[in-house]
């Protein structure tokens, strides 16, 4: 690796942390004699770990330097939440069974997974954070941004909430039975992820297209 | 963050000014970099505040270097 550039080693260690996240995503499910799963939470956290040491030692580059913090910390956010919400939607019939989830070994695993999401999510956020530290973050512009990104977020997650709650509300009784409590229970954390990603998107959207106008 | 109503001469007198670069500016006046980057494409409207710690920084008066670009 060392005959690569720091920057091409980054690229290749983030590679590898999503190839670690697949098999730690899909790992268990596998016909195989390897526990891929756990493999893939030690490749994700060994490539997270080698990611947060390279990336103080790369200089910051020209193209980096147009890029706005909040927009790089809005594009991570809408690739993290994308992937909770894509997690959430692919074992949805997990939360089918009348368990809660704490006696439901399947939805358990699930709510694992999308812990170490966030857990990933945080520490990215947080490397991040320090490659920036002493320098101006986020200022009225920003403000200006996050304010038209949350409007839109809040706007999403009303219509998912009332969405949820006019199928419930409109359903027959015997439809309902099909829906146990867990999975309502999700119906309604899906439809606040959607707000979020949506937050997410407006803002790396609006900064997207402000530097795109600028160029 | 669309188009503004309000132009501006931060680009020409960062230069007549000795070349202050777009960082330079930033720090001087506590914002990011993109920021003073999407003000001098019009893509921002400053606050009033912002607007005076532009023209302290660049050394000139707020009216040189914000104009009101009014609509017809």
């Amino acid at each position: 690796m060392s005959a690569f550039s720091p920057r091409a080693r980054l690229i290749v260690a983030l590679v590898l942390a999503g190839a670690g996240l697949a098999l730690f995503f899909g790992g268990e499910y596998r016909d195989l004699p390897l526990p891929l799963g756990w493999v893939g939470t030690l490749l994700f956290v060994a490539a997270i770990w080698y990611c947060v040491d390279l990336v103080h030692r790369i200089p910051h580059s020209e193209e980096e330097a147009a890029i706005a913090p909040g927009e790089w910390q809005a594009w991570i956010g809408v690739a993290f939440v994308g992937a909770v919400i894509v997690a959430l939607l692919l074992k949805a019939d997990a939360f089918l069974p009348e368990l809660p989830i704490g006696r439901n070994p399947d939805a358990g695993a699930v709510g694992r997974s999308v812990g170490t999401l966030f857990v990933a999510w945080v520490v990215l956020a947080q490397v991040l954070k320090r490659r920036w530290a002493g320098t101006v973050t986020a200022d009225e512009r920003d403000a200006r941004i996050a304010l038209v990104a949350g409007q839109w977020a809040r706007c999403v997650g009303t219509v998912g909430i009332v969405a949820v709650a006019v199928l419930l509300g409109f359903s027959d009784t015997a439809r309902l039975r099909g829906f146990s409590y867990p999975y309502i229970a999700q119906m309604l954390v899906l439809a606040l992820l959607a707000g979020a990603w949506v937050e997410q998107g407006a803002t790396a959207f609006l900064y997207w297209r402000d530097r795109r106008a600028a160029a | 963050m669309t188009g503004t109503a309000i132009a501006n001469e931060i680009r020409r007198l960062r230069f007549e000014r000795g070349e202050t670069t777009q960082q330079a500016l930033a720090d001087a006046c506590g914002v990011t970099r993109q920021t003073i980057i999407a003000l001098e494409a019009g893509r921002y409207a400053p606050s009033l505040e912002l607007a005076f710690r532009i023209a302290d920084a660049l050394g000139a008066r707020i009216e040189e270097v914000f104009q009101w670009r009014k609509q017809k």
